[in-house]
This record gives structure tokens, C-alpha cells and sequence, in this order.
């Protein structure tokens, strides 16, 4: 939630950010919670932070999957810290009640900019993975049409295209998340997808191969995150393991992107390739898992309001209907205290006032309780 | 001059002879504009019946503010500043005060002080520790007999401040030096303090301005209640041409939400905000308040420029935190205590900001651009 510039501003100043080693042993204290591992989060936990376990924050966000500003922090304050949030229960307490036999459910979690959207996600990832459930983790789904690496003309179909270098980098996060899981599972393809006149993965090979060969030729990443997407999905159904997938800003999936083809037509994002294999898993028609998808405002989306229905448009909401959804709101006051205890505590917030009731009431003020307000006005002081 | 110094025989040389042709000037010079103002003043007062008889007033009970008025009616203009207008003053407010001679004909000064090149203002220090004294002895005879100040009539000074160097010289009609000023205030300072000034009120006074008081902060309104009891407060306020509707109650939570949006999330650009924060820095628990606004826009009823300058239906961010800032402010008024009160009204957050659009001018290519210049 820090603007990286802040950090090389500390930096300037001569004060260096904590090392891992010389980080303080964060003090038992009100704000926080000594319970680190979300599958025990409860109503007790609510409007207090935990510390995500730094194995875990490696593996799930090490390539990316937090919001620039959350992973500076994190960085900074030599520790990823989450608040335990009602919508992130909500979410929870229904995929502990979900029946895997039964359709995927579908949650779209949406609110005010800066609310804490992507925080619940990766709140819920992070139960996911260590409830042994498979990742599919899609971070900010406008990056596709917007501001993406390169975009190359589909070999299956011309007007479809592809991500070479994107969807390469995105299979790297994917194995980063889901590495040890698919070990143990041992998932296996159910066909053989031939890319070229030498190369193709035959039936009953290991998911791990398609993820290799998709993270090494960005040629085939595009393919490879398809082929890789309907296989989890036959693989859910038939029960084999569970699935979360997470689509972060999924009103994108609607929209124009920026791309355009050679005769200058826009590309649609829903003539991606990797947009079409995400899209795939939208879809009511698998079992064994869960969508958790975001909205948020995205340039070229439709101006006006924030909700659900307005945002996703009409194809859109046709094609996620029906789904849960969720509202996350700015923060209460209590919660918005808590944040400013733990910025106290980080040594982050220095000035004196700011310890204070009257400092934290103008704190709160200012912000409106918005978590992303909040940090912004924190980092300028 | 009296009979005793001619019967004295000639102990004083006739005018003609002693008089310099410095000095002789000198005495031309002050009974002309002795002259000059007599002449004035008599214009003045012709003037000013004539006027009344015009505008069919008394001519007897014709006071200077209908004076003000007649000149306003009769001449009619649109300058801005206000001391452009055309008026008809007393001559003693229009021209300067001059002294009139300072010495009789034979050169014989008569003030005491004359040769201290500032009679008034030296007279003024000497008045000033004559008076010192004077309150010392009162307060060694009351010592004497037992009897305290009388707290009661004790000076506030509250509300108006020491006359500064310009205006304390041109009441005494001297040129004064910065440290003769200072020495001036430090010796009035010294006979404040003294227990028994108040002996000395008009003195004092006749040295001290008042300051002006705003009407705002004169009527602060009180608050009202709703069903429930909560006090709330209403107030309007305005910048550049946004209008804003300020709702604020009292035992709220601390949240504040503009045309049914959270402030935040209205003003996404921080320029906007930057008002609003000084309202939060200044007033104290603003968890106590929750406030809704409206926002509008006032419509200008004087000239319209071209179709392509006309004003936006809705004024650009920032004006409308700052008629937002001004609203808050106002509204607020009415919960905090007299002290806050003041403190908002110095941090300007009471007053309505004047400065509106500059008018756009032809020739140019808004109100002040130009076109552009070409050498040859």
C-alpha cells in the first residue's frame, strides 16, 4: 500500500529499511492476531491483522499477485500483514460449507477504489493454498489489453492472439503458487496437445509438463495456459482436487483492449487466447471448486458507477450470473485504528500526533476509512 | 503681543527689521494655507447646501453620510476600487493637516518644545510620564490608606491596537522615526501595566484603534435540533460559482459523504481535497460530526461572453471544495467554543474567497494571454 518511491526515499535519507534479521519480533498486541494460519480464522480475528507466513508469501506472491503498493509495504515492513476483514469470512465460511460435488460458485467482490478488494483475494488465496486447493490466479486481468508485453497473432486462429512473454510469466507465478500441491497430486493430462511437427505433450503426461514447456517457449505459452485450464477444470470435476481461481478486475474481460491487428481492427480481450482459457473456468459447467472475481474501474470500461451491473456491462453480467456477491467496504473506525497501530508499530508513522486520539481521528477523517486513502495520506508524511 | 513690551521701550525691534526672509516665508506660507482651508471649508458648506437643496434635504440637519449618498446618486460609477470614486469630504480629511506657524513675528516659538524639532509627539512622551507619576503618588496614597485598584474598571485592551507610525504622525502632524515610535509604544505599554491606568482611559484611547470586527463570527447561529434530539447545523458556502449545502450533525460518526458519495471517493484528486484537510486540522474531535453536502452552481446574472467561454454547468473540483471547505467551516462554527472560533476565523477558513474568473478582454486571447507576436 506504499508507493515504491517511498522506499528509495528512505533510502536517501540515510535510513536503511529493516533486514529480515534485524526486523523487531512483532509484540503480542491488540491490533494483531497470533493466528497465522487462515484456515483458523474466526469472527475473534475480525478487524485485526495477521502476518502471512513468509514461506507462504514467497510461494503464493513471490512472482507477483499483491497490488504494487501492498508488496512495497510488505518489503518495508519486512513482513506481509493482512486484516482479517468480514467480506474475507463471508468468502471463507462458504467454500468451507461448499459442496464439491455441486457447480463452482461464483463471488464478485466489489466496493469503492482502494477498499481492500485485492487484499480479500489474496486473504483467500492464501486459505486456499493451505487448504491444499490448486491456484489459478489471475492478478489484474486488464494487464492483458492494456499493458501487456507483446501481442502475437494466434497460430490456431488468426483473430485470436496471444501473450508470449505474458503468459510465460504468468505459468512461472502459477508453478510458483502451485508447485508442491500438483507434486503431490500428480495430475495427469487427459489428451495429447501437439504444438509443432516435433514437439507435443502426450496424453497422461504430467500438468507439470505442459507448465514447463509454456514457461520456456513463450511460443506455446498461450496454448499451454488453455490446454492447462481445461485440464484442471476436467480434473476438478472428476474430483481429483479443488480449485480456486481468482480473476482480479474481471469487468476487463469485456472490454476493448488496446491491441490492434495488422488491418487495425481492435482486439477484444475476448480474443485472447489466455482471456478465452480463464473464461473457460467462468463458466457454470464444472464442479469442484470456486471463481472469486473482482471489479474495478478500468480505462476503457464504462464511466459511472462502481457497481456490479454497470461495470461488467451487459455481457459481462450475462456471463457471470448468476454469482455471490460481495460488498468490501471502506474500513470501520476501529478497523482504520488498527491500521494506524500498525503503522505506529512499524515506526512508519513518526510523528507524535499521529499516536494520539485527536491525530488518529483526523487520520480517519481524511481517509474516510478507505484503506488506500489511508496508506496514501500515511506515506506523504 | 502685550502693551508691557512696547511700554518696555523697544525691548522688542520692530517685525520689519528682525524678521529673516526665511522666516517671513515661513509665516507667508502658514497663514496661506490658514487662508486656503478657511477658504475651503466655507466652499465646502456652500457645497453641501447647495447639494442638500438639490436632493430637496434640509440643508440644516444635511449630514456627511447623505452627503455620501447624494454624490453616489448623482454620480453614478462602476470602479472597482472604492477610492476611486468621486466624493465630496470635509477639506480637513482631503487636504493634509499642515501647522500653522510655529513662531510669532518676532520669531519666538510658541510651543515649549519647538526646538525639539517634534513638539507634539514630545509633548506626548511628556504628558505620558507626567501621568505615570501622577498614577505613582494615587497609588502610594491608596497604599497608604489600605485601598486596592478597582478591578472593575480595569483597562481591556481587547480589540484594538496601537495606532501605527503613519497614523500616530498624522495625528500629530509630524514625520515620526521608527525608534521614536518604538520608544512611543514601549512607554504607552509601561503605563498600561500601571494598576491605576484606567484613570487615564481617554488617554490611552486617543492612541489606540480599533480593530475591525467581522460581521460572520459577530452572529454565530445556534444549533437546532432534529427529531431525535441530535444537534445539527446548516450552513452555505460558496467559491468561484460552486455552491455547497453543508449538513452537519452532531454525535455522528465521523463520516463525511458529498451528493450521497463519500468525500473520498467524490474528489479522486487530491487538489480538491487539500481544503478540506485544513477544516480536520483545525477543528477538534471531528469524530462528533458526520456531514452531508449538495453541491450546486450559482448562475451568473451579469454579462455572458462567447459561446465557447460560457461557464461549465458544473464548476471544476476545486472550487467546489473550497465552497465545500467554506460550508463545513461555517456549520461547524456553531459546535465548537469561542476560541476555536477565532482560530478558524484566522486561518481563514470563515471567509468567503472574493477572487472569481477574470473577465476576458478583446484582443487577447483570455484575460490576460496575448496574441501571438510576430517580429516582422
Amino acid at each position: 500500500m506504499l508507493p515504491r518511491c517511498r522506499l528509495t526515499r528512505l533510502c536517501r535519507l540515510g535510513l536503511r529499511p529493516m533486514s529480515a534479521a534485524a526486523a523487531p519480533e512483532p509484540a503480542p498486541s491488540v491490533f494483531r492476531t497470533s493466528v497465522s494460519d487462515p484456515r483458523e480464522h474466526s469472527r475473534s480475528d475480525l478487524g485485526r491483522l495477521y502476518t502471512v507466513d513468509r514461506e507462504d508469501h514467497r510461494r503464493l506472491f513471490q512472482v507477483t499477485g499483491l497490488r504494487k503498493s501492498l508488496s512495497a509495504q510488505a518489503r518495508t515492513f519486512c513482513e506481509l500483514a493482512l486484516m482479517v476483514r468480514q467480506p474475507a469470512l463471508n468468502v471463507l465460511d462458504s467454500l468451507r460449507a461448499s459442496d464439491p460435488s455441486r457447480p463452482s460458485l461464483r463471488f464478485l467482490l466489489y466496493g469503492p477504489y482502494g477498499g481492500g478488494k485485492s487484499t480479500t483475494v489474496a486473504h483467500v488465496l492464501h486459505w486456499a493454498a493451505a487448504s491444499g486447493w490448486l491456484l489459478v490466479h489471475f492478478p489484474e486481468a486488464d494487464r492483458w489489453g492494456l499493458r501487456f508485453r507483446e501481442v502475437t497473432a494466434s497460430a490456431s486462429d488468426p483473430q485470436a492472439v496471444d501473450h508470449p512473454v505474458d503468459a510465460a510469466l504468468w505459468l512461472a507465478h502459477f508453478r510458483a503458487q502451485n508447485a508442491a500441491r500438483l507434486a503431490e497430486l500428480d495430475l495427469r493430462t487427459g489428451e495429447t496437445y501437439t504444438w509443432s511437427r516435433r514437439e507435443a505433450t502426450e496424453a497422461g503426461s504430467p500438468l507439470t509438463d505442459l507448465v514447463e514447456l509454456g514457461v520456456t517457449r513463450g511460443k506455446h505459452a498461450s496454448q499451454c495456459v488453455l490446454a492447462l485450464l481445461a485440464e484442471l477444470k476436467a480434473h476438478a470435476s472428476a474430483g481429483r482436487c479443488r480449485l480456486l481461481m481468482a480473476v482480479e478486475k474481471v469487468n476487463a474481460f469485456w472490454c476493448d483492449s488496446t491491441a490492434r491487428r495488422e488491418d487495425g481492427s481492435t482486439v477484444k480481450f475476448g480474443d485472447m487466447t489466455v482471456i478465452r482459457a480463464a473464461e473457460q473456468l467462468l463458466r457454470p459447467d464444472w464442479s469442484g471448486g470456486a471463481v472469486l472475481t473482482t471489479i474495478a474501474p478500468v480505462r476503457g470500461g464504462p464511466e459511472g458507477s462502481h457497481l456490479p451491473r454497470h461495470q461488467l456491462g451487459a455481457d459481462g453480467w450475462r456471463a457471470l450470473e448468476p454469482f455471490v456477491p460481495i460488498r468490501v467496504d471502506d474500513m470501520s473506525r476501529a478497523e482504520t485504528y488498527t491500521m494506524i497501530d500498525y503503522f505506529l508499530e512499524r515506526r512508519w508513522l513518526q510523528a507524535p500526533a499521529a499516536a494520539t486520539e485527536r491525530g488518529k481521528q483526523e487520520l480517519f477523517f481524511r481517509s474516510g476509512g478507505n484503506p488506500g486513502k489511508l496508506a496514501e495520506i500515511c506515506s506523504m508524511y | 503681543m502685550s502693551l508691557g513690551r512696547e511700554q518696555a521701550g523697544q525691548v522688542q525691534q520692530r517685525p520689519a527689521k528682525n524678521t529673516s526672509k526665511a522666516m517671513m516665508a515661513y509665516l507667508e506660507r502658514a497663514t496661506k494655507h490658514e487662508e486656503f482651508m478657511r477658504k475651503q471649508v466655507h466652499e465646502f458648506e456652500i457645497g453641501k447646501r447647495h447639494l442638500a437643496n438639490m436632493m430637496g434635504e434640509d440643508p440644516e440637519h444635511f449630514t456627511q453620510e447623505d452627503v455620501d449618498r447624494a454624490i453616489e446618486y448623482l454620480f453614478p460609477t462602476g470602479i472597482f476600487d472604492k477610492k476611486a470614486r468621486p466624493k465630496m469630504r470635509h477639506p480637513t480629511e482631503v487636504f493634509p493637516q499642515q501647522k500653522a506657524a510655529q513662531f510669532d513675528a518676532t520669531g519666538r516659538p510658541f510651543h515649549t518644545l519647538f526646538y525639539t524639532l517634534k513638539p507634539n509627539f514630545y509633548m506626548t512622551l511628556y504628558e505620558l510620564v507626567e501621568k505615570m507619576n501622577q498614577l505613582d503618588r494615587l497609588q502610594a496614597k491608596n497604599d497608604a490608606l489600605g485601598k486596592l485598584p478597582d478591578i472593575t474598571q480595569k483597562l481591556s485592551l481587547l480589540g484594538s491596537e496601537w495606532l501605527d507610525i503613519e497614523e500616530l504622525g498624522k495625528m500629530l502632524v509630524e514625520t515620526l522615526k521608527e525608534p521614536q515610535y518604538q520608544e512611543f509604544v514601549r512607554a504607552m505599554n509601561r503605563l498600561v501595566e500601571h494598576p491605576l491606568a484606567y484613570h487615564h482611559k481617554d488617554f490611552i484611547f486617543k492612541y489606540r484603534k480599533m480593530l475591525r470586527v467581522s460581521n460572520e463570527t459577530d452572529t454565530v447561529p445556534e444549533l437546532l435540533f432534529d427529531s431525535a434530539g441530535r444537534p445539527y447545523m446548516e450552513a452555505t458556502g460558496y467559491r468561484k460559482r460552486a455552491v455547497a449545502r453543508a449538513v452537519v450533525h452532531g454525535r455522528g460518526s465521523g463520516r463525511v459523504t458529498v451528493n450521497g458519495l463519500p468525500l473520498v471517493h467524490y474528489c479522486h484528486r487530491d487538489g480538491g481535497r487539500s481544503g478540506n484537510q485544513d477544516v480536520a486540522q483545525y477543528d477538534g474531535p471531528t469524530q462528533r460530526y458526520h456531514g452531508k453536502r449538495r453541491r450546486g452552481h450559482r448562475k451568473r446574472t451579469s454579462f455572458v461572453p462567447e459561446p465557447w467561454k460560457r461557464p461549465h454547468p458544473v464548476q471544476a473540483p476545486s472550487s467546489q471544495a473550497g465552497a465545500v471547505r467554506h460550508a463545513v467551516s461555517l456549520a461547524l462554527r456553531s459546535f465548537v467554543d469561542k476560541e476555536m472560533q477565532e482560530t478558524m476565523r484566522l486561518a481563514g477558513l470563515l471567509t468567503r474567497d472574493v477572487r472569481e474568473r477574470e473577465r476576458y478582454k478583446p484582443g487577447k486571447k483570455g484575460s490576460r494571454k496575448g496574441r501571438t507576436w510576430k517580429k516582422r
